[in-house]
């Protein structure tokens, strides 16, 4: 079985980081771009433990290489062929996206713009004009990180907002010094910041 | 292993649900209806800030009248609410509504 | 933000990624049974022991 870490351009070396059976890493020429496998006798469980020993896998990979596409933690292929299979109609993409994020990494950046204060007002009118205010304010965060980034995303869960930004790898210590000046300029944000990450975010499909 | 670059402000409100790990999880027969409760909520959750987004928009357009804005924000308001009660009562955070949707989260 | 804290926080951000980000292999994109047991796996890695995490947290404050 073989189970998927990462796809990856101008790969140098293979890390010695061990993978979620304990297994050495290989990589899979796929005309190239390289698939980063490791062959295993039996199926990981899917649980905690293997997904930070995937992670850990992905995140050894960055200096290996100029540029690394992460791949989820998901179900082992049956054999190289079938992962050869799989991989053939996204390769353009995957190809694209390695480009995309070459030389780069990942910094996230968690936010909750409303302090402690809960979002339930007296009347339907306050409520959605206080969550206006709040995206907005998010928003302006967001466009103000986004500055020093070569790309960002932002999201939203409940009263979280959830950013992700593409850096340039010499540039992170810069972008946190930066980050640090935003939160300043928006005193109540509640912010944490980390990195540097493989470039997740912008792994997959966009529109 | 610590990742963190910098932090600011009162993380208490970031923490809460960033303490979704690991004291809730468990492996009784009953997490598989948690399981499905998780994808159900995640997909309510995602229609529910698609349906508020658009509010925001057409509010922020002047398209909607004083008594709609007034509606619109009670029942939200009110869904919010159902929400935290299924939450709680799944012992899920907004942090375990993140489930990616592929397309469906490309929504939002 | 304490030791501990900062590698829950770190542990957060990396199991968030592995589950929910980075590139899938799949044929088909549409929310179809494949894409729900997809879905699945991420769900399945939250039902891990309660002391797993713990301990892979204390570890990496020691590291």
């Amino acid at each position: 079985m073989i189970h998927l870490y990462a796809f990856a351009h101008g790969l140098r070396s293979l890390p010695a980081e061990r993978g979620v059976g304990g297994e050495l890493l290989d990589r899979e020429d796929l005309g190239g771009v390289d698939a980063v496998v490791g062959e295993l006798h039996e199926a990981v469980a899917a649980d905690a433990e293997s997904a930070v020993a995937h992670g850990r896998v992905v995140e050894a990979l960055v200096p290996c290489a100029d540029a690394v596409l992460p791949v989820r933690f998901g179900r082992p292929f049956a054999s190289r062929e079938a992962l050869r299979e799989a991989a053939a109609p996204q390769l353009a993409g995957i190809r694209e996206r390695l480009l995309r994020v070459r030389g780069c990494v990942e910094v996230a950046v968690r936010f909750a713009e409303d302090g402690r204060e809960p979002l339930r007002r007296d009347d339907g009118a306050s409520y959605l004009r206080e969550l206006a205010r709040r995206n907005a304010a998010a928003e302006a965060i967001h466009a103000a990180l986004e500055e020093r980034a070569v790309a960002g995303r932002l999201e939203h869960t409940g009263r979280l907002f959830r950013a992700a930004y593409l850096v340039r790898r010499p540039e992170v210590e810069a972008f946190a010094r930066h980050v640090d000046r935003v939160a300043e300029t928006h005193g109540d944000a509640a912010l944490v910041c980390t990195g540097p990450w493989a470039p997740y975010s912008f792994a997959e499909e966009r529109a | 292993m610590s990742r963190v670059l910098t932090s600011h402000g009162d993380l208490d409100a970031l923490s809460e649900p960033m303490r979704a790990f690991p004291s809730r999880v468990s492996a009784d027969p009953e997490t598989v209806e948690r399981g499905l409760a998780q994808l159900v909520l995640t997909l309510i959750e995602l229609l529910r800030q698609l349906m508020e987004r658009q509010a925001l928009r057409r509010m922020d357009e002047g398209s909607l009248s004083d008594d709609e804005v007034e509606r619109l924000g009670l029942t939200f308001m009110k869904l919010a609410d159902r929400m935290d009660e299924l939450k709680e009562h799944f012992e899920l955070r907004d942090e375990d509504l993140n489930l990616n949707l592929g397309p469906l989260g490309d929504l939002l | 933000m304490t030791a501990l804290a900062q590698s829950d926080v770190t542990l957060l951000e990396l199991v968030d990624r592995v589950l929910n980000k980075g590139v899938v292999l799949t044929g088909d994109i549409t929310l179809s049974v494949a894409d729900v047991d997809l879905v699945y796996v991420g769900l399945r890695v939250l039902l891990a022991s309660a002391g797993t995490l713990d301990r892979l947290a204390n570890e990496g404050a020691a590291a």
